[in-house]
C-alpha cells in the first residue's frame, strides 16, 4: 500500500438495528482506485455496510474512517458519491432530470447563492457520462426504472466525488440499462474513481471488478479477487468455501462445484430464464491474469480478452 | 369593481390577498413534495388554539397564533422524525386537540363564536393597517427563504439519505419547513381562514404540477395560480357581497380548485402528446 490512507476503512464495526446486530466485527478497507463488488444474499448486511460507510447508520462499536478521517469529523462531503437503493427517483412534485442531477452539487453550493458556471458544467457532464443528455428537461418519472437509476448515478457524479457507493443500482433494471450503467461505471473507474458497488449478480460489471467482498450473516465471508457467480454462492453458504476467512486469497484454491448442491438457492437469483446458464459459464469475473485462482472455470473461456487485464 | 377598490379596506384586503396568494404555494410545494399535503391543515387547527389564547390574554391573536402554530409544527416534525407514531396519526391528534382547545379557550375568554369565525374562515375586509404590514413582512420572509434555499430544501425532501451523505443538516431544514409552514398558516389566516389555509398552500401546487415538468416550474406556476386565486377570489366575493354575505376565503379556494379542474385535462393531454413524441422518436 502507498502512504495514502485507504479511501474507506471500517475497523471491526458492529451495527445494530432494533437491538439486533446486523453487522458483526466487520473490518474492510478499500484503497484509492479500487473497484469493489460487495455481494451476499439478502439480509447478509451488504447494504448495511455501505450505509455504515457513508455515515447513514451509526456504529455500535468500531470505527469508520473516510480518507483517513474519523467519519464524525469528516467534512469533505463532496468527495463522497452515494447512490441509494431504490426503485425510482420520484417525489410528490415533478422534478426534471436536470434538477435531480443538480441536487448532487448541493455540498458545493453556497447558501442563498445561484448556481455557478462550474455547477452547470458538472451537471452537463454527469448527464453525458450516463447518456441522458437528451432527457435533461424531462420529468424524472417519465423515464424507465433503469434510466431513473442512471439519473441517480449522474446525481452522485455531479459532485465530482473521489469515491462512489452504489447500493444495488442494478436491481430491477433491464439488460440494456444494466449495460449502460456498467459502461458509466467503467468510465468512472478508468478516470481513477474508487467504486464500492453492492450487487446481487455480477452480471454486466464482471469485467470491471478488481475485488469481491462477500457478506454472510453480518460478517465478511470472503474478501479477495473476483469470484464467479457460482463461487459467490458457495462463499455465502456455510462450509462450502474452504477456510472462508477474509483476506486469505488468492492462496486458497476456490473449489467450484459444477454440480451445485445448492442449486435451488441459485435458481432463485436467476432472473433471466434462458440467459442464466450462459451467465454462469461466462468468464465474466476474473481478469485473465487471475485465472489461476480458479483454474478450469475461468481459464479456458477467457483467452484473448486481454483488454480486461490491462486495467490493473 | 373600480369603485370597490376605492375603499381603503378593500385596498388593504387586496394587498393581503396578493401576499398570501404568492407565499402560501411556496411552502405548499415543499409540503406536497414531502407528501405532507395535510400538514398545513394540522398546523391551522393548532393555530386556532393560538388565536384563542390571544383572545383570552388580550395579546395580539396573530402573534400568539404564529407562536403556537410554530410550536405545533415543530412537535409534529419531532413526532414524525422519531417515528413513534405515524405522521398520519400525529396529524390527527394535532387536528382535534388544536381545534377543541381553541374553541374551549375562546369560550372561557368570554368571546362569542363570531369572533373566532373571523379567523376560521378569514375576514379580509376587517384587516387593520398593522395586519397588512405583518402579512407582507411574513410573506416576504417565506418567499425569500423558500426560493433562496430551494436547492437545499429540494435536495432534503427529494432524497433524505442522499442529503445526509452530502452533509446537509437535514434536521434543521425539516424544522425550517415546519416553522415556515406555521408562519404561512398565520399569514393566510386573515385571508382564507385557518380551516381553508391548507387549500391555498396545496391546491395551487396540485393545479400547476399538472402542466409543469420541473420542480422550479411547479413552484413558480403555483405562485401564479395562488396570486390569481387570491385576487380573483377577493374580487368575486366583494362583487357578490352586494347580494349575499360571501367570505373571501371560500371564494379564493374554489377559484384555485377551478384552476386545478382546468389544468387536469390539459396536463393529461400534454403528457400523452409527450409520450407519443417519445415513441415516434
Amino acid at each position: 500500500m502507498s502512504e495514502a490512507p485507504p479511501v474507506v476503512a471500517t475497523d471491526s464495526i458492529t451495527v445494530e438495528l432494533g437491538g439486533r446486530a446486523v453487522l458483526r466485527d466487520v473490518s474492510v478497507s478499500v484503497d484509492a482506485g479500487e473497484f469493489v463488488a460487495l455481494m451476499g444474499p439478502n439480509g447478509s448486511g451488504k447494504s448495511t455496510l455501505v450505509r455504515a460507510m457513508t455515515g447513514l447508520l451509526p456504529t455500535a462499536s468500531g470505527a469508520v474512517r473516510l480518507f483517513g478521517t474519523e467519519i464524525d469529523r469528516f467534512r469533505d462531503r463532496s468527495r463522497l458519491g452515494y447512490v441509494p437503493q431504490r426503485a425510482g427517483a420520484s417525489s410528490g412534485v415533478p422534478a426534471s432530470v436536470a434538477e435531480v442531477v443538480a441536487s448532487g452539487r448541493i455540498s458545493q453550493r453556497r447558501l442563498l447563492r445561484p448556481a455557478r458556471q462550474a455547477d452547470r458544467r458538472a451537471v452537463r457532464e454527469a448527464l453525458e457520462v450516463v447518456g441522458l443528455s437528451d432527457r435533461a428537461h424531462d420529468t424524472v418519472t417519465a423515464l424507465s426504472g433503469g434510466q431513473q437509476q442512471r439519473v441517480l448515478i449522474a446525481r452522485a457524479l455531479a459532485a465530482e466525488p473521489d469515491v462512489f457507493f452504489l447500493d444495488e443500482p442494478m436491481a430491477g433494471v433491464d439488460l440494456p440499462n444494466q449495460r449502460a450503467l456498467a459502461d458509466a461505471l467503467g468510465l468512472l473507474s478508468q478516470r481513477g474513481a474508487t467504486i464500492v458497488l453492492v450487487v446481487h449478480e455480477i452480471g454486466a460489471v464482471g469485467d470491471l471488478i478488481d475485488r469481491c467482498i462477500v457478506m454472510r450473516d453480518g460478517r465478511v465471508a470472503y474478501d479477495g479477487l473476483p469470484l464467479t457467480e457460482l463461487q459467490v454462492h458457495a462463499a455465502h453458504l456455510p462450509g462450502h468455501l474452504p477456510g472462508h476467512l477474509p483476506g486469505q486469497l488468492p492462496g486458497i484454491p476456490l473449489a467450484v462445484e459444477e454440480h451445485l448442491p445448492h442449486g435451488a438457492e441459485h435458481d432463485r437469483h436467476a432472473h433471466h430464464p434462458g440467459d442464466e446458464h450462459a451467465h454462469e459459464r461466462a468468464p465474466h469475473d476474473c481478469p485473465p491474469g487471475h485465472s489461476d485462482v480458479a483454474p478450469g472455470v475461468v481459464g479456458p473461456l477467457d483467452g484473448g480478452e486481454g483488454d480486461r487485464g490491462a486495467r490493473r | 369593481m373600480i369603485d370597490l377598490l376605492g375603499y381603503e379596506f378593500m385596498q388593504r384586503a387586496l394587498i393581503a390577498a396578493i401576499a398570501t396568494g404568492i407565499a402560501a404555494p411556496v411552502i405548499g410545494t415543499y409540503l406536497v413534495q414531502r407528501r405532507l399535503s395535510l400538514m398545513g391543515d394540522g398546523i391551522g387547527h393548532v393555530a386556532v388554539t393560538g388565536v384563542a389564547i390571544g383572545l383570552l390574554t388580550g395579546w395580539s391573536p396573530t402573534w400568539t397564533a404564529v407562536l403556537v402554530a410554530a410550536l405545533g409544527a415543530l412537535l409534529l416534525e419531532v413526532i414524525r422524525e422519531r417515528g413513534h407514531t405515524s405522521g398520519d396519526l400525529a396529524l390527527a391528534l394535532l387536528f382535534y386537540g388544536g381545534l377543541a382547545a381553541g374553541v374551549m379557550i375562546t369560550g372561557i375568554a368570554g368571546q362569542n363564536a363570531a369572533r373566532l369565525q373571523q379567523y376560521l374562515f378569514g375576514s379580509l375586509t376587517t384587516i387593520s393597517v398593522a395586519d397588512v404590514w405583518f402579512t407582507m413582512g411574513l410573506a416576504a420572509a417565506v418567499v425569500l427563504l423558500g426560493l433562496g434555499l430551494s436547492p437545499q430544501l429540494f435536495a432534503v425532501a427529494q432524497d433524505r439519505d442522499f442529503a445526509v451523505v452530502a452533509g446537509l443538516r437535514v434536521r434543521a431544514y425539516n424544522m425550517l419547513i415546519a416553522v415556515l409552514a406555521a408562519v404561512t398558516v398565520t399569514v393566510a389566516m386573515r385571508t382564507v381562514g385557518l380551516l381553508l389555509v391548507s387549500a391555498l398552500m396545496v391546491v395551487p401546487v396540485a393545479a400547476s404540477q399538472q402542466v409543469a415538468r420541473s420542480f422550479r416550474g411547479t413552484l413558480l406556476l403555483a405562485m401564479l395560480v395562488g396570486l390569481l386565486a387570491g385576487v380573483g377570489g377577493l374580487l368575486v366575493s366583494a362583487e357578490l357581497s352586494f347580494h349575499a354575505t360571501v367570505a373571501p376565503g371560500p371564494a379564493i379556494v374554489l377559484l384555485a380548485l377551478a384552476m386545478f379542474v382546468l389544468a387536469w385535462p390539459l396536463g393529461a393531454w400534454l403528457r400523452r402528446r409527450e409520450r407519443g413524441r417519445r415513441l415516434s422518436a
